[in-house]
């Protein structure tokens, strides 16, 4: 895959805007027992919607908002790394996939897309909430029974804040994001 | 003084002088000895130099000053999860908890053990990242043989962290001339009005990425280009022999603990 | 034209997601060293054509494209753009966008690394640059501290220092005080000597490029429809102004005097200065001229022995003691740093002063809630991207009067009446975001005129805007502080000041070293000096013949056609 100065300007403006946002999360909202976690991740709503918007590359700056702002809390190891940094990436592009299989329309325009974002987004939310603290555990960061605890509020502080922050961006910017020469949706 | 992404540091201060890639390796090595040491002296030791260091490398301790609501932060969350969740065996049990866990005399000294990891981690990072700019973790990353477009895409998102943070700064001031209460008691609300920031912010990062674009193409900056650099970051006999130390450090205190038992949980004085 | 460097033949381009046309057949050249200045109203395709000169469009940027743009004799569509960029280089409105390094030497090497310059090469061209635009002794510090002049010197600098043939500066000087605008040519003056260097400028500030450009183009509806040497440029002003383009203060006064029977009309200070060695005045004759400053009603806002310290120690007021009143109309003027934007943040409660006090309303702001504060005094920023958060206009002009418990009814009629106010009735489901720069900007006036407050704070509302709007934005104020409003406007446009404001106030390092009724600031040459301001065109011309301060053309005309003899001495 080719990578162009667009695609880098992306990631990196993604990253700078969630980066700080990221540090609020974890000191506005931390969970008792759960290092790292906060019980709603403000940056998701935004590089959720950025990875909608321009693919791979808004999750990448996800990815690396992260990992710089988990790591400053919590160590710049593989841990780290491995557990939210990777986490975030994966995640919005697990729904960036399902809402391409689905064929649905990032403006959430009918029911059916609605439907899909909120599916999508629970989706990615547990299936990374899974990855996530089953990482935590093998690394001993937390206990066994943290381990679902972790699970359920990432699951929660995921979604809620996709779904709360990222759903009226969505339909209120994505008119104005296609009409920008940075769109990248349908060359996907 | 010398700016760096988040203070102003003397311009004598060794750490500011370091060549980049031992910067990014101390920075490394730092966070892995705190991974890997499990003792509770040892880790206090570390933490206490990490304090010193702040002294000696002349970087203001202030810094450290800031984070303090941050180290509460990790010491609670480490603490909780140990203390309700874990199964460490000592000589006498205090409780026992109806879900199997417990709490024994080693718990807190466990419990405590965690917290200095991530203390450790979160000051040695604070030490190194207060004597980064931009140069460093661009020819840091690229001395690590990492492709050039990627360093500078960490660079941008250091960089343009602190614009956004004015940015989100002044929406905020203008939400609160327009009436808006960032202390609302309904959750609801307060979320509403924060979710509101989103627009703006969003708006400005887009149309940024255009102007930027633009800007970085006419200056000819091309991924996977091959360039040329202003400075000469070349490993001197002294960043060889630190950058030796450091990794030895590291793979000294892995084969220490693995093979002879060292720095392990509890340590001295606890295992008598 | 043989020697064109440039070559643009009947250019057409479409964005992708445009329903029009921007540029509609855009015919012209510019030979080697000319400096060509480019004006038009806000939104006509001037920075569109800018990037199409660049080799942006249509390389990065998604369009229809017809015709073709030649950059010595490569074609823009199929040349490689590497090759084209090699060639042109371009500044933008914001410097701050451009910048990507935290130290000013690194940002001028920064383009040379990218090209691949050996070591030694970078640093000698970026040392030069930074010498021809004086900038050489800020070489360690950090972009973002400096002076909006020096930011855009440095971006100057980084595209000088790959020694382009072309330099193209789309609107360099909007966001900068004179000092930084006189920076900033006084840099491309340098450049053209030393260099000879192709500039094309787009501007909106005439009276520079009057001065300075060898061709001025005018670009409306997409099409270049009038160009040529600035004298040429000028000659037609009614239909200059028809078309959004205001000509030089002395180019209208003389357009006005016919019977002066000039074989050209003036286009500097220089030629209107000959032009008036010929001419005499009856000094006893000279019409009076008002002061301006009504007067006006009790003190709304006091500050007394104002201090102001940021949390980086700078000092940004110091010892400011001032009164103002109901109804008044106060320009705060000075450089960029001086203080003004410090000043009316505690105007408006955002901040507290260090030492002395601030009381608007006769309340201390330190023992005033800031949002209920705004019902009183309005703030509208200088960027309005800044103050827009809802989905549609009437969102926008609807949030605070929600906020406050009003009912829809009261909304609907409020709302109604501010966007007829501001001329954007019928963009009521538009998202603000989708609104030119100077309807956001109007936008942003009206959702603080709806809360109908008291006073209205406005910061640098002609930025980046072209005459007219800028004007329209003036009336608009003009108008609300006829009906009442007491108005205080940040600006460096000393035109429009010397129109609208009744009293100026002059800061200076966080002092106020002038406060007064705006003829007798405008008139001390000596203090705008002082502060690098510069008065208006006819104001200086005016100060030739007789001792009066005239703040506008009509002013102007009083004085050379009623009063004088026209002719020879």
């Amino acid at each position: 895959m080719e990578i162009s100065v667009k695609n880098i300007v992306i990631t990196g403006v993604t990253a700078g805007l969630c980066l700080p946002l990221a540090l609020f999360a974890i000191i506005l909202v931390p969970i008792p027992g759960l290092p790292a976690a906060s019980g709603f991740w403000i940056p998701a709503g935004f590089y959720f919607v950025m990875t909608l918007w321009f693919g791979v590359w808004g999750a990448l700056g996800g990815h690396i908002a992260t990992t710089l702002a988990m790591g400053y809390f919590f160590g710049y190891t593989l841990q780290v790394w491995a557990d939210g940094g990777l986490g975030d990436f994966i995640a919005p592009l697990v729904c960036f996939t399902i809402f391409k299989i689905a064929k649905a329309n990032p403006e959430l325009k009918t029911r059916r897309d609605y439907v899909v974002w909120i599916v999508a987004v629970l989706i990615s939310s547990l299936v990374c909430g899974l990855w996530v603290h089953t990482v935590n555990l093998l690394f001993g960061v937390i206990t066994w029974p943290f381990w679902w605890i972790g699970v359920l509020t990432y699951f929660i502080g995921d979604s809620l804040a996709v779904l709360i922050v990222g759903t009226p961006l969505l339909k209120t910017l994505t008119e104005y994001v296609k009409a920008s020469p940075m769109y990248v949706w349908g060359e996907q | 003084m010398s700016r760096t992404f988040f203070i102003h540091v003397e311009e004598k201060s060794p750490l500011l002088r370091l060549h980049p890639l031992l910067k990014i390796t101390s920075l490394l090595a730092i966070n892995l000895l705190a991974w890997i040491i499990d003792s509770p002296v040892v880790l206090l030791c570390a933490i206490v130099a990490v304090f010193l260091s702040f002294k000696i490398f002349k970087v203001p301790l202030a810094r450290i000053g800031k984070f303090i609501v941050f180290a509460v932060l990790i010491v609670q969350a480490v603490m909780v999860s140990y203390i309700l969740g874990s199964t460490i065996p000592g000589n006498m049990v205090y409780y026992r908890f109806p879900w199997g866990t417990y709490i024994s005399d080693m718990t807190l000294v466990y419990a405590f053990t965690m917290a200095a990891k991530f203390l450790l981690m979160l000051w040695g990072s604070t030490l190194l990242l207060a004597v980064m700019r931009d140069i460093d973790i661009v020819y840091g990353l690229v001395s690590m043989r990492l492709p050039y477009y990627l360093a500078f895409t960490v660079n941008l998102a250091f960089r343009l962290s602190t614009v956004f943070m004015e940015d989100y700064a002044k929406v905020r001031d203008a939400m609160i001339l327009r009436g808006t209460n960032f202390s609302e008691k309904s959750l609801v609300q307060r979320a509403r009005n924060y979710v509101r920031l989103g627009t703006p912010l969003m708006v400005l990062a887009i149309r940024r990425m255009f102007e930027m674009t633009n800007a970085l193409i006419i200056k000819g900056f091309e991924p996977g280009r091959s360039r040329t650099y202003l400075y000469d970051f070349s490993l001197t006999i002294k960043d060889k022999v630190i950058s030796f130390l450091l990794v030895a450090a590291v793979v000294l205190a892995f084969l220490l603990k693995t093979f002879y038992g060292l720095l392990t949980f509890p340590g001295w004085p606890f295992n008598g | 034209m043989d020697n064109a460097i440039i070559r643009v033949e009947n250019l057409w381009w479409k964005y992708n997601t445009g329903r029009e046309w921007v540029l509609k057949g855009v015919d012209f050249s510019v030979a080697k060293g000319e400096i060509v200045g480019i004006v038009g109203p806000s939104g006509v395709g001037k920075t569109t054509l800018c990037l199409c000169l660049t080799g942006l469009i249509p390389r990065e940027v998604r369009g229809i494209i017809k015709g073709r743009v030649l950059i010595n004799g490569m074609d823009t569509s199929t040349t490689p753009l590497p090759e084209i960029i090699k060639k042109v280089g371009i500044v933008f409105q914001d410097p701050e966008t451009q910048f990507v390094t935290m130290k000013v030497l690194d940002e001028v090497a920064f383009p040379l690394e990218n090209f691949g310059f050996p070591r030694d090469e970078i640093l000698k061209r970026a040392e030069e640059a930074l010498r021809v635009t004086r900038m050489i002794e800020y070489s360690d510090k950090y972009p973002f501290e400096l002076s909006g002049g020096q930011k855009q010197r440095i971006a100057i600098a980084s595209m000088l220092a790959r020694r382009p043939e072309i330099l193209i500066l789309d609107e360099p000087t909007s966001d900068l005080d004179p000092l930084g605008k006189q920076e900033i040519f006084s840099v491309l003056s340098e450049l053209r000597r030393r260099y000879n260097v192709t500039l094309i400028i787009v501007e909106h500030d005439t009276e520079k490029l009057a001065r300075f450009a060898d061709r001025i183009l005018l670009l409306y509806d997409g099409r270049i429809i009038e160009q040529g040497p600035p004298r040429e440029f000028f000659k037609n002003v009614p239909f200059l102004i028809e078309k959004g383009v205001y000509p030089p203060q002395v180019t209208e006064v003389f357009h006005r005097l016919d019977s002066l029977n000039q074989e050209f009309l003036p286009t500097t200070l220089e030629e209107a200065f000959k032009i008036l060695d010929n001419l005499s005045v009856r000094d006893s004759s000279l019409p009076s001229f008002p002061r301006k400053r009504k007067q006006s009603g009790d003190p709304i806002i006091v500050m007394e022995e104002v201090e102001y310290v940021y949390p980086n120690g700078t000092k940004a007021l110091k010892g400011v003691n001032l009164k103002i009143r109901e109804g008044e109309f106060v320009a705060i003027i000075g450089q960029n740093g001086s203080g003004k934007t410090t000043l009316i943040k505690h105007i408006v409660g955002l901040l507290k002063p260090t030492n002395g006090i601030v009381k608007v309303f006769g309340i201390d702001t330190r023992h005033i809630n800031i949002s209920r504060l705004a019902w009183k005094i309005g703030y509208v920023y200088q960027c309005p991207d800044h103050q827009l958060f809802c989905t549609s206009v009437y969102e926008e002009c609807a949030y605070a009067l929600r906020n406050a418990g009003m009912s829809e009814e009261e909304i609907r009629e409020r709302v109604s009446r501010v966007l007829e106010i501001v001329g954007l009735s019928g963009l009521e489901d538009v998202p603000p975001y989708f609104l030119s720069k100077g309807q956001r900007q109007r936008l942003a006036v009206a959702a603080v005129l709806a809360m109908e407050p008291e006073v209205i704070v406005v910061d640098e509302p002609t930025t980046g805007q072209d005459f007219v709007q800028s004007k329209g934005i003036m009336n608009l104020l003009k108008k609300l502080n006829e009906s009442g409003r007491t108005i205080i406007v940040v600006t460096h446009n000393m035109r429009l000041v010397a129109e609208y404001a009744e009293r100026v106030i002059v800061l200076k390092e966080g002092r106020v070293i002038a406060d007064g009724d705006v003829r007798e600031v405008m008139g001390d040459f000596e203090l705008l000096r002082s502060t690098f301001l510069n008065p208006p065109q006819v104001t200086v011309l005016a100060r030739k013949l007789v001792p009066v301060t005239v703040l506008t053309v009509e002013e102007m005309c009083r004085i050379l056609m009623g009063d004088i003899c026209v002719g020879e001495k």
